[in-house]
């Protein structure tokens, strides 16, 4: 409380110095600087939104944007472009990497924060950061050259067995497919993941801690009835971020996906991601429509970003709701 | 990863070559704007590569310095043709080749936007290409090298190439031979034990030449692929991006490559430059005559060198009937205005490419073997220049 009453004070001492007439300059140009900063990044985004948009009207003219939407089939040859499963593959990627990824991040973060000794804990959490530093090319590369490999036979072995019955797990498992690329992108989201689960814990008020141990609790209780429900907030932002990085992953899926433009029921089955074909295509996209067909998947992908980004920012102000009723 | 670490060579050799040619008469080869013409001798001495004209009557090469570079884009498959091109013209004249090998279209596309002096690209141009550039004016399309595209598979236990016809490379890529021991397939090769390992196709993801190469040649020689792939529509089945009836997309040669590798009974596509570079198993296919050729740098001269060549250079290497060549081949061309006076700021600037296009369709051909390009048949040659002297600057000339 102290502090707050310090802040109004310091602030008056400012606003004396303004009056004198000392900081205007300093300030002003501040300011400025800031505010320039501010309207070059939203100029920017309204631009590329702007002129991505308009880029898809011969698009939305041509086949509609519910039939580009639900259009099953992407013919460049034939000028005939459906986006679903475009859709279907990346959000099916990123559920893979996100039901991957979170229990290992959560485990990573739990470890470094609550069992691990300090001088542990800080090499153990930078070594993952190092993971969020390695260049999405080199991910897919090792993906193509190392996991692909080795994941085959363990594709092979699920699909012969459990894949008879669930159609979710059914061969033939050429090898890329839609799990490598998910599996691939969990690895790239799980140092994002536990980098702010971690952050999120570590934060935990050491009182509520102590109170739990205080009252005999194991450290499993700490974890479960403090940690965890305080950190609910935060462990859910991260995911969000981590969705929003696994949707939007390029390179390293386009490696290990295998390409091809059709919805399979099977996990094990080649797919495409809306950002790897862009990638693929756009380069020579000189059919009928064929840009302005992948620019308007670049609007999908930007819309499904939004949408998870706004459904995130819902269940946290919820979740905020909740907690503060709960207090 | 192979471009890659050829360019990395590139740029070591150029670091090398201006860090000899430092104290020489050579000067900054990069300095932009200058006009000064450094003598051929003083350049030639520097010169590294093979060279090629030992046997052919002496040409003159004239180095007119321009504003000391030239830009192109267009056609990945001639990169490290052109770069290595690039570095020795940049040797011998001081004028420096910027190639973007962003894909024939993109090529294409830079060219008619006049954002580029030249591109470069493996289809010819097509008609409403042409008219697309018409504001600009007519183009000059030079043949400048020669490419194949092979069949590669992974097979295990295969002493010698097996041999395929073209309905057997149709039907697989149709996805309707599924087992390498198929009575088709084994017809072709008595005495190869045939597995029954199934069939995985992998083709290209991104849009290609190479793809465009190898569909041209399944739109000419099956007509299942026609009906089955262009719906009845040649020019729906043959291009730079199809719809595949079956199999994995990958990105680029390496893509393609690694996706046959790591397939027991994997088959794809791939440039023949890449394929030999790497060691890469690939099929004997069987041409029109009936025999059945292996790809190289001969079969495919033989397929490029054509009793006569139409007067636009535009044409058509698949399915040759010459007896030694192989069925499925193409050709990059290099594609300027034919009057730079429109769309070059500066005579000189034009006279520049010009005298690099001379060179590059004479001595810079001896850059082509080394790094498995064809090069210009001899058939050619006398059209190649005479495409080179028909540009113009505003009706004038640029090569005497």
């Amino acid at each position: 409380m102290t502090v707050h009453r310090e802040t109004p004070s310091s602030e008056s001492l400012v606003r004396q110095d303004l009056r004198r007439g000392r900081r205007i300059t300093g300030d002003t140009l501040f300011r400025l600087a800031c505010g320039s900063a501010v309207v070059v990044a939203l100029a920017v985004i309204g631009l590329m939104v702007y002129d991505s948009v308009t880029t898809t009207f011969p698009v939305v003219r041509q086949f509609g944007i519910w039939g580009f939407v639900t259009g099953t089939r992407w013919a460049p040859s034939f000028a005939i472009y459906g986006a679903l499963p475009f859709i279907y593959g990346t959000i099916l990627t990123s559920v893979i990497a996100i039901v991957l990824a979170v229990p290992i991040a959560l485990g990573i973060a739990l470890m470094v924060t609550e069992v691990l000794p300090a001088r542990l804990a800080g090499p153990v959490a930078i070594l993952v950061d190092l993971l969020a530093a390695v260049p999405s090319v080199v991910w897919g590369l090792w993906g193509l050259l190392v996991l692909v490999p080795f994941l085959r036979p363990i594709e092979k072995a699920i699909a012969g067995s459990a894949g008879q019955v669930i159609p979710f797990l059914a061969p033939p498992t050429p090898g890329p497919s839609y799990f490598a690329a998910g599996v691939i992108v969990a690895f790239m989201i799980i140092p994002i993941i536990a980098a702010v689960t971690r952050e999120v814990f570590a934060a935990t008020p050491r009182l509520q801690r102590e109170a739990v141990l205080a009252l005999g609790g194991t450290r499993w209780d700490v974890i479960r009835d403090v940690v965890i429900p305080i950190g609910r907030t935060g462990l859910l932002a991260a995911v969000i971020l981590g969705l929003g990085r696994a949707i939007g992953e390029t390179i390293a899926v386009t490696l290990v996906i295998g390409n091809a433009p059709k919805i399979a029921a099977s996990i094990f089955a080649p797919g495409f991601t809306l950002a790897s074909v862009i990638a693929n295509e756009f380069n020579e996209a000189t059919e009928t429509l064929h840009p302005e067909a992948l620019i308007s998947l670049g609007v999908v992908l930007l819309a499904i970003a939004v949408l998870i980004n706004g459904v995130g920012l819902l269940i946290r102000r919820r979740f905020e709701l909740a907690a503060g009723r709960a207090r | 990863m192979i471009r890659g670490s050829s360019r990395l060579g590139l740029v070591a050799a150029a670091v090398l070559l201006s860090a000899c040619s430092g104290g020489g008469t050579l000067g900054t080869p990069t300095s932009p704007a200058s006009t000064t013409t450094p003598t051929v001798a003083a350049s030639a001495s520097a010169l590294a590569g093979p060279s090629v004209g030992a046997t052919a009557a002496p040409i003159a090469y004239r180095c007119t310095k321009g504003d000391g570079q030239l830009n192109g884009a267009g056609s990945t498959f001639i990169f490290p043709l052109l770069s290595k091109m690039g570095e020795d013209y940049n040797t011998r004249c001081g004028v420096k080749l910027n190639y973007q090998s962003i894909g024939s279209g993109g090529g294409v596309k830079a060219w008619t936007e006049n954002t580029v002096d030249f591109g470069a690209s493996d289809a010819f141009l097509k008609d409403a290409e042409i008219q697309a550039a018409a504001a600009k004016g007519e183009p000059v399309e030079i043949p400048v090298t020669f490419g194949a595209v092979v069949v590669a598979y992974n097979l295990r236990g295969l002493a010698a190439p097996l041999k395929m016809t073209a309905g057997v490379i149709a039907g697989i890529f149709l996805g309707k031979i599924t087992k390498w021991n198929d009575a088709a397939i084994a017809t072709q090769n008595p005495g190869v034990t045939l597995l029954t390992t199934d069939i995985s196709v992998v083709h290209r993801s991104d849009g290609s030449g190479t793809t465009s190469i190898f569909t041209t040649y399944l739109t000419k020689v099956s007509p299942d692929w026609v009906t089955t792939v262009g719906a009845g529509d040649p020019t729906k089945s043959a291009g730079k991006t199809v719809e595949w009836p079956t199999g994995l997309g990958a990105s680029g040669n390496e893509g393609v490559t690694q996706g046959i590798n790591q397939t027991d009974g994997g088959v794809g596509y791939i440039e023949l430059a890449y394929a030999l570079k790497n060691n890469i198993p690939f099929a004997d296919v069987q041409n029109k005559g009936g025999a059945f050729i292996t790809p190289s740098l001969d079969s495919v001269k033989a397929a490029a060198d054509l009793p006569s060549y139409p007067a636009d250079l535009r044409f058509n290497l698949v399915n040759t009937d010459s007896p030694t060549g192989y069925p499925i081949a193409g050709t990059t061309w290099v594609i300027v205005y034919k009057d730079l006076s429109k769309v070059l700021k500066s005579e000189d600037r034009a006279k520049s490419l010009v005298d690099f296009l001379w060179w590059a369709i004479h001595e810079g051909q001896g850059d082509a073997a080394p790094l498995f390009y064809g090069s210009i048949a001899s058939g050619l040659l006398a059209q190649d220049e005479a495409a080179v002297k028909s540009i113009t600057w505003a009706g004038a000339p640029l090569l005497p």
